[in-house]
């Protein structure tokens, strides 16, 4: 009835024939970053404390019916995070329905930024998917998927949805628009975005490995915002290659003000042997506040990226990386409004991160 | 006369080589004598369901680390067991799907299709397989 698989052999824990299985992954990383700027998990004079821990349960209650959940553990900050929970029913290979919070179908990495044996690099792009409000963390509502065509050659598969769309963003627009304050930050906060509609178009191409992904999402009851962009994927045993771009438009909560973001990166890995990988990105994030023709360093952010990656199974690795960065979007003191202030704040950051990523 | 020896080895060599294959097997109300490569890649990857046998496939795998997983992924998928294992990273954490259940031993593959309607599995060549209907594959 139980079937705990023996590391390094097989995934997860299943009951009853594969109906109720339970699966995680987790992280933990060290980070040092150059000229007091913290970048992620990298902290000026570096920091031992990041980590993470999650555990995913699918139960199929019935043949079309699924129940499925995430729940994870946060060290850095103490919390502990229901990711998704949501109920499927599938009404054929073409539409399946779910509805609870649900993750984002958004680009190559949306819908599961948090798990790291699946990139290359530690960190996936801070444009695309970090705080700058683009990839939610969650949708609080519904959504469908499925095949829409499903041939040797081609294949198109689709996911739309609709409800709460949550996410991670700093915000530096309205303090650009109000000016900086003594003791001011830019903590992280989780954006709420309601009625929102997006979706996803994936295509797979009859070059083996080769995808094309087209995501977008906008809200309905004003136009406070709207995303869109494309993703191709190369990936073979050996390489993986990516590129994505997305286009965000934006107006401010408090002052109204109109931003429109850019944020793309190209990164390419390649397995050395069958067990070290090696992998290069290069990243441009920029924003542009209508109007505003102040200092621009909490506007930019551009950053070359190494990692070499020891694997010692496709669900557990070792990874050591490098960023250069510049700007201040994403990497900065904590107390930025000070470094501004007393014009110390330095537009470039050198971070180091070392770290365990791990999954079953 | 020399061409008899030629072809006994030959003969000899198919032999071996099929020693370590796999025949996919169905359960016996199925009546379907094959199935293609593809729509049997498509079954056990979970990306469709629906099959002459019935809407909703219920594939079983073999071990993990098995000789006879590694060629069915090899044939059937055309993917090595570490993509394929990226694969289904990929589907559990995004909460599409998870994968078929694995059963260590050809004798349990065979029970688990046996007691499903719209089971499919694979079992290494060499094994008998009462109560189950055997299907060849197209490629």
């Amino acid at each position: 009835m139980l079937a705990l698989a023996p590391a390094g052999k097989a995934l997860a824990v299943e009951l009853a024939d594969g109906k109720l299985s339970l699966n995680g992954f987790g992280q933990w990383a060290y980070g040092n970053s150059s000229n007091k700027n913290v970048y992620e998990a990298a902290t000026p004079g570096g920091d031992f404390g990041s980590g993470s821990f999650a555990l995913a349960l699918h139960a199929q209650m019935l043949d079309r019916g699924t129940i499925a959940a995430q729940g994870r553990l946060n060290r850095d900050d103490g919390t502990a995070n229901l990711d998704w929970a949501f109920a499927e029913w599938r009404f054929s290979d073409a539409i399946h329905f779910r509805v609870g919070i649900v993750q984002h179908p958004f680009g190559i990495s949306g819908d599961v930024r948090d798990v790291g044996t699946l990139r290359p690099f530690f960190l996936l792009p801070s444009g695309v998917y970090g705080t700058s409000g683009i990839t939610g963390e969650a949708v609080d509502g519904g959504a469908i998927s499925g095949a829409i065509l499903d041939e040797a050659s081609w294949s198109l598969r689709y996911d739309a949805y609709f409800g709460s769309l949550h996410l991670p963003s700093t915000d530096p627009y309205d303090k650009l628009e109000t000016g900086f304050r003594p003791g001011g930050t830019l903590v992280p906060v989780e954006d709420e975005l309601d009625y929102v509609a997006g979706g996803r178009l994936i295509a797979a191409t009859p070059v083996a490995g080769l995808s094309f992904r087209l995501s977008g999402y906008a809200t309905l009851r004003d136009t406070r915002a709207a995303v869109m962009g494309l993703s191709v994927q190369y990936a073979t045993d050996q390489l993986d290659l990516r590129a994505e771009y997305f286009l965000k438009s934006e107006r401010g909560q408090e002052t109204g003000a109109l931003a429109y973001e850019h944020a793309g990166y190209v990164e390419g890995s390649l397995y050395l042997t069958s067990q070290v990988q090696a992998g290069l990105r290069a990243e441009l994030y920029r924003a542009h506040l209508l109007g505003y023709g102040g200092p621009r360093p909490l506007l930019d952010h551009r950053e070359l990226a190494a990692t070499l990656n020891y694997w010692f199974a496709p669900g557990f690795v070792l990874k050591l990386s490098g960023h250069l960065i510049d700007g201040n979007r994403f990497a900065h003191p904590v107390a930025v409004d000070d470094a501004i202030l007393a014009g110390t704040l330095e537009r470039r950051t050198l971070a180091v991160i070392f770290g365990t990523q791990f999954s079953f | 006369m020399k061409i008899i020896p030629f072809l006994l080895v030959l003969l000899a060599a198919v032999a071996l080589a099929d020693e370590g294959g796999f025949k996919v097997v169905v359960n016996s109300r199925c009546e379907q004598a094959s199935i293609s490569r593809e729509d049997l890649s498509r079954l056990f990857l979970k990306k469709a369901a629906r099959w002459a046998c019935g809407d909703w496939m219920q594939a079983v795998d073999q071990a993990d680390d098995s000789d006879l997983r590694i060629r069915f992924t090899d044939e059937v998928h055309h993917k090595s067991l570490h993509a394929v294992k990226a694969y289904w990273l990929h589907q559990i954490f995004s909460g599409q799907d998870v994968p078929p259940p694995v059963k260590s031993t050809d004798e349990e593959v065979l029970a688990f299709v046996r007691g499903h309607a719209a089971g499919i599995g694979y079992v290494s060549k060499g094994t008998p397989t009462p109560g189950v209907r055997v299907v060849d594959v197209r490629p």
